[in-house]
């Protein structure tokens, strides 16, 4: 037996010692590393070697797109442009890129630029979630498998934003160097003092409301029975040329069909938006009043309150002339902030409240009017001032809570338009200059 | 017997065979094609040439600036730095913190003992309890800096004064006389004495729902000073030379009258903070060979240049 055993190890060694190198040579014919080389040395000639860049779409993982333009050079240097905002739509920004092999062929732009506004923790960068940013990356990795000559797709490695980038036509980086990213242009629809905004599409008008954060936007319009109806769309701003709004989803209503607004204009001495839709030019106009007024939506909004025996809750206050908060609200001192003013219909049988909220002590303590409604047959509701929570404060916080009581109990009143299912937004019947969000 | 032999011859054999199949040459050119070794390259700049000849050539420092995921936090979300602060940030460091260790203490010193490595963040690191984190050290060697995006000092455009001069302070300047303390008594430890001033009062973890005014009222330069013993002492040294003489006095003048909730008196407080201040001087001058007021001087002379 043992001797049967000394010859079965030694058949195992030399199993094991057998060194043919063969067998796996069918597999790759280069080794990791060379393979590595050659992949980032062939994605850094295809960046170069685009002389007119690349156009590129980044969907951060909220799927929220940004359009990018790029041109990297054999330096390790890339100038970009985004339509963050107006200064990245229209100022190139030189930074620096590398090529890296991590877990995968890289691609990193390896010190701050316009790709990285998106993902600074920091919420004064971009508004986003502090610490996370608009959960957007500037490390993406690069599957060869995909390779195509024109078409570049990048995945990022942190939270798996998609970034595509395209070989550019040289009309359109012609067009980005001397005109920047025009579509962005259409983000100055934020300066219209007016709630309500309309254009005219083929001769109909249309209320147009846009949620830039996002981008989104809704279209507004009475159909033949009087009734509002709504189309609302994601869109991303086109990479040169026409300076466009390009719809996500495209808008359909009888017989016309709208894919963008094109050829953006801001005119900054009549503070103007004006596009064309299909060809024909239409400007943004700002009103005092809806297409519609809803008549019944104040008392529907003032029973939910009453019937729920609780409040409403504004974050931020009023907006007035085009500035959020625009009486300061949060320079009341120890302002609550959650949420800076309340509104509490049936807060007793005399008045209701609506007063701003402080946080004292751990405890919340309202300041403020007390007010008594009444509705106007039109659909108006209008605040008259019956007296006044929370004694005296400091002469700021003083100056603050008495403008938002003039601003409140103000003659014209208030249109209401309903945004949400527990959600309103109460607008100033004088000229739409100044409203409240609502929200439960 | 017989037996005996042929076990051994076996493994005889099997020991040949497993080692017959050496490759017959040396050659280790395959080698130069492996990726990344020796180090990220790319096309060198000024920024490069600038950190190369003031920081590396003279104080063997690197400082990383490019995006290198491995080097931070991989859980926190960062950014890069801007290019442009990478300069200014640097001329600041270098004069408040290298300059002035190398006029009083020598290059061989500093060399010896400075952290080799620095890694820039643009942005804060932020923690899950809200708060965010000035810097990171690792084992004496390697500093990551943060926020740098934000670094503003006299002469820049945005620098607004009444808030600047402490963020810049408290990120940079501090984190750095505050690492590199450790460094120094992790390699010779200040004298056990110095746990004894004021024992009772460190508040060990809960140091965070302390504010400094607090703790100085407990006799803590800072409340993460009254987190532990090694804390507190690199904390002293760093307000000391951040602050300079004429600051840590008045830091300490201000303590207000009365008694703290945990019952040191503003006598108490005021002397705890001498005492340690006494530690701080002759710990150097025994130990390093270093006037520490003197250090003190110049550091804080070089920073109050940029405030």
């Amino acid at each position: 037996m043992k001797k049967y055993l000394l010859y079965i190890l030694l058949a195992a060694s030399v199993g094991v010692s057998s060194c043919d190198k063969g067998l796996d040579d069918n597999v790759f014919d280069e080794s990791p590393d060379a393979r590595l080389n050659k992949t980032l040395t062939e994605l850094q000639n295809q960046l170069v070697d685009a002389p007119y860049g690349w156009t590129a779409t980044l969907y951060t993982a909220d799927s929220v797109p940004y359009t990018f333009y790029f041109k990297f050079d054999q330096n390790n240097r890339v100038t970009m442009y985004s339509d963050i905002n107006a200064t990245t739509a229209f100022t190139g920004k030189e930074s620096s890129y590398r090529l890296k092999s991590l877990q995968q062929p890289s691609l990193i732009f390896d010190t701050y630029s316009y790709i990285h506004l998106l993902a600074d923790p920091d919420p004064t960068a971009n508004n986003g979630t502090p610490g996370e940013g608009l959960h957007s990356d500037f490390e993406y990795f690069y599957d060869p498998t995909t390779a195509q000559a024109d078409t570049i797709k990048l995945t990022g490695r942190f939270y798996g934003s998609h970034l595509t980038l395209v070989r550019a036509p040289q009309a359109i980086a012609a067009d980005i160097q001397a005109n920047g990213l025009r579509g962005v242009l259409f983000s100055n629809i934020s300066r219209y003092l007016n709630y309500f905004k309309r254009i005219t599409i083929d001769g109909k008008e249309y209320e147009i409301s846009v949620d830039a954060q996002n981008k989104t936007l809704t279209l507004a319009w009475l159909n033949d029975n009087d009734e509002y109806e709504y189309f609302t769309t994601s869109y991303h701003f086109s990479a040169g040329q026409n300076g466009s709004v390009i719809f996500d989803e495209p808008f359909v209503n009888g017989n016309i069909s709208v894919n963008s607004f094109d050829d953006m204009q801001w005119d900054e001495g009549s503070s103007t938006l004006s596009f064309a839709v299909n060809g024909a030019n239409t400007s943004v106009v700002g009103l005092g009043q809806p297409l519609k007024v809803d008549v019944e939506a104040p008392l529907r909004w003032w029973l939910y309150s009453y019937d729920e025996d609780d409040y409403w809750i504004s974050r931020r206050g009023f907006h007035v002339n085009g500035v959020d908060d625009g009486f300061n609200m949060r320079n009341i001192a120890n302002i609550y902030s959650g949420h800076y003013m309340l509104y509490w219909a049936g807060y007793n049988a005399a008045y209701d409240a609506s007063p701003g909220v402080r946080l004292v002590n751990g405890a919340l303590s309202i300041y403020g009017p007390a007010v008594a409604p009444s509705l106007t047959p039109d659909g108006r509701m209008v605040f008259n001032y019956v007296g006044h929570f929370g004694g005296t404060l400091d002469a700021v916080s003083t100056g603050i809570i008495t403008n938002v009581r003039t601003q409140l109990t103000q003659a014209a009143g208030y249109y209401f338009v309903q945004t949400g299912a527990t959600r309103y937004d109460m607008v100033s019947a004088l000229d739409g200059k100044a409203w409240i969000t609502w929200e439960w | 017997m017989k037996k005996l032999f042929n076990l051994i011859l076996t493994i005889g054999m099997a020991s040949v065979l497993f080692s017959s199949c050496r490759r017959d040459d040396n050659d280790l050119s395959v080698a130069d094609d492996i990726l990344g070794l020796g180090g990220d390259q790319w096309v060198k700049n000024d920024i490069d040439r600038w950190l190369y000849d003031n920081l590396t050539k003279p104080y063997n420092i690197t400082v990383k600036y490019k995006w290198d995921q491995f080097e931070y936090d991989i859980s926190k979300t960062l950014v890069p730095p801007e290019e442009s602060q990478v300069i200014p940030l640097w001329n600041v460091i270098k004069k408040v913190w290298i300059d002035p260790y190398n006029a009083e203490a020598g290059k061989v010193f500093f060399n010896k003992y400075s952290p080799k490595v620095f890694v820039l963040s643009g942005s804060n690191a932020y923690n899950d309890n809200g708060s965010v984190t000035l810097g990171t050290a690792e084992g004496g060697r390697k500093i990551v800096l943060y926020a740098v995006n934000q670094f503003r000092v006299k002469g820049m455009p945005g620098y607004n004064p009444t808030t600047d001069s402490a963020f810049i302070k408290t990120w940079f300047i501090q984190t750095i006389h505050h690492e590199f303390a450790h460094i120094l008594h992790q390699n010779i430890l200040y004298p056990q004495e110095f746990k004894l001033v004021n024992p009772a009062r460190y508040n060990g973890n809960d140091w965070i729902n302390v504010s400094d005014a607090a703790a100085r009222r407990d006799g803590f330069v800072t409340s993460y000073g009254s987190s532990a013993f090694d804390e507190d002492f690199v904390e002293t040294v760093a307000i000391m030379l951040v602050e300079g003489k004429d600051g840590f006095d008045r830091l300490i003048n201000n303590i207000p009258a009365g008694t703290s909730p945990n019952g040191t008196t503003q006598a108490e407080a005021r002397s705890y903070l001498r005492q340690k201040e006494a530690f701080v001087v002759n710990y150097f001058r025994q130990v390093w060979d270093i006037d520490f007021y003197s250090l003190q001087a110049r550091c804080r002379s070089a920073l109050s240049e940029f405030l």
